[in-house]
């Protein structure tokens, strides 16, 4: 029997970074990935057991390899905090983009339903371009 | 509850929550990924915070018209609202009932003003300018940080803009605290230069008194006190409201140099009807009022607010302090970021606050004397940090501590470590 069975991951809006015009639709494993983004580009959260619920990753830029290393675990640790996800492995790479420090990050999860992976520059995660709804 | 229950209550966020939840679910949403992180989620509590701020805002408007129990200012505890305490401190409901319905002001913060007498020795003389020079408070026992104090403009002090002090003299210069309140009251000869000026040195030579904005509950009471300043009969209300407001009920300034806001905060006020002798004991948060401000409440009281009325022998004094030395013992339930001494810290402060409240002469008064509770003082302590319990107060040992006609009660308690080097031992349970 499955242990985080698929059909309970839920329905959302699509948002990894802005939502489309239509309000497109995410579900099963999608999901569980969009909120694994959301999870690591935010402290808090608004509603009960928000307060510290993510970890903002952004804020990591410009550290050395060898403390993105040390928060490797923690960050894990976040994004397993949802129950849907059975084991995730994160990497951060101290990079740079157009000459400046940046924090390439590579997500790997696995749940019920499959797995799924992500690679993101942390610099495409800044609230400009959030805002801009470019990344 | 009633409808007027809810008016004044307003809805809590599981509140609303609900009745949102309940309007998405009738208009057929779809989303049912309710992770706090999920992005429908996150939108529906959004909207929840902000319904919820709304309703807040209107219940907020109730309880400020609906009597002065309910109405507050920001800044002070509410009982229906808990993060109004942790807003800046500004008039609001409170203040505006005060002064329209009882016409009477309630006391802002002050900064902390007095005079430093400033001495260049020389070589030579010195030019100074108002908010040029800096003191800080370095001796006896400063907060931490310790303030810092600024030399104010005064026309009839700087001429032109500036003043001379030839080398050999000395000068008298007003100055203010740089943050407000009572933590700018400083003892005398506390401060020193800060800016540095070769030659020259300055200290006060009086104390630098501040005060905090006047309490809650202090206000409140002198609001009810406020139609008995009308009264030809001399009430005993009327002494204790002229003692920190004028007949026209703003603030009373004290006699100091420069005048201050006068920090009493309590009277009691004892009559005579056989002699026509009226005494009136006053008294500040910290216990017996200075005489600055005694003077003023008197001369206010007699010949401002012409209170007193013929054959009636009044006179003002301060409050004699009668210290209470609390010693005790509580227990905790250990969490992250707890420790003894915080705990301890907390209910010393607690005492202290509610300290200030107690009326002079003590409670429960009976020809003029009364008592100070020691189950009154266990609460207090209870309430200094959440989850205490098992709180016993060993000193003082009886069920209370008299307090004699004309004294006020001074709450001594040393918070020290937690663990008994003070007067408090907390015991941690894991």
């Amino acid at each position: 029997m499955a242990k985080n069975p698929a059909q309970d991951y839920g329905l959302d809006v699509a948002c990894v970074v802005d939502a489309d015009e239509l309000f497109s639709e995410a579900e099963g494993v999608d999901v569980v990935a969009q909120d694994a983004l959301h999870a690591i580009t935010q402290e808090d959260f608004l509603g009960p057991g928000g307060d510290g619920r993510g970890i903002d990753v952004r804020k990591f830029i410009g550290a050395k390899q060898t403390f993105l290393t040390s928060q490797q675990p923690i960050v894990a640790e976040v994004i397993e905090r949802d129950e849907r996800i059975s084991q995730v492995d994160v990497v951060l790479t101290a990079t740079t983009t157009n000459g400046l420090a940046d924090v390439e990050i590579q997500i790997t999860g696995f749940t019920d339903a499959g797995p799924f992976s992500l690679t993101r520059k942390v610099s495409d995660l800044t609230g400009e371009q959030l805002e801009a709804g470019e990344g | 509850m009633s409808l007027f229950d809810d008016a004044i209550a307003g809805n809590t966020l599981s509140q609303v929550r609900t009745f949102v939840l309940g309007y998405l679910q009738a208009a057929g949403l779809k989303v049912t990924n309710w992770r706090v992180i999920g992005v429908g989620k996150q939108m529906f509590e959004a909207f929840v915070a902000a319904s919820q701020a709304y309703t807040a805002s209107q219940s907020a408007i109730t309880r400020g018209f609906a009597s002065l129990d309910t109405s507050t200012d920001p800044g002070d505890v509410d009982e229906f609202d808990a993060n109004n305490q942790d807003l800046p401190a500004a008039p609001g409901f409170l203040s505006a009932m005060g002064k329209n319905t009882f016409g009477t002001e309630r006391e802002e913060a002050s900064f902390a003003t007095g005079i430093c007498a400033f001495l260049n020795v020389g070589p030579s003389a010195r030019v100074l300018a108002p908010g040029t020079i800096i003191w800080t408070w370095t001796t006896g026992t400063p907060p931490n940080p310790p303030p810092t104090y600024i030399n104010t403009n005064d026309p009839d002090i700087y001429l032109d803009g500036t003043v001379t002090v030839p080398a050999g003299t000395s000068i008298d210069l007003p100055v203010r605290c740089q943050v407000k309140g009572a933590i700018g009251s400083a003892p005398a000869n506390s401060l020193s230069l800060t800016t540095t000026l070769v030659g020259c040195s300055s200290t006060n030579p009086a104390a630098i008194v501040g005060n905090d904005r006047e309490d809650a509950g202090t206000f409140r009471a002198k609001c009810r006190q406020a139609p008995a300043r009308l009264s030809l009969g001399g009430p005993s209300d009327a002494y204790a409201y002229l003692a920190t407001k004028t007949l026209d009920g703003a603030v009373l300034l004290n006699d100091a140099v420069p005048p201050v806001p006068t920090s009493i905060t309590r009277a009691q006020v004892t009559q005579d009807s056989a002699t026509g002798i009226v005494n009136a004991y006053y008294a500040s948060g910290s216990g017996a009022a200075i005489a600055e401000d005694i003077t003023a409440a008197v001369r206010n009281t007699k010949f401002n607010a012409l209170a007193v009325g013929d054959a009636i022998t009044f006179t003002g004094f301060a409050a004699t302090e009668t210290t209470i030395h609390v010693v005790g013992t509580a227990r905790i339930k250990a969490r992250i970021g707890l420790t003894a001494q915080k705990v301890a810290e907390g209910i010393v402060a607690a005492l202290v606050a509610n300290g200030k409240t107690i009326p002079v002469g003590g409670v429960d008064q009976v020809a003029n004397a009364g008592v100070v509770y020691t189950g009154d003082l266990e609460a207090f302590a209870r309430s200094g940090y959440t989850g205490l319990y098992d709180v016993v107060i060993t000193t003082p040992a009886g069920l209370s501590t008299a307090i004699a006609e004309g004294h006020v009660a001074v709450i001594q308690s040393v918070a020290g470590d937690g663990l008994g080097s003070g007067d408090w031992t907390v015991t941690v349970v894991p």
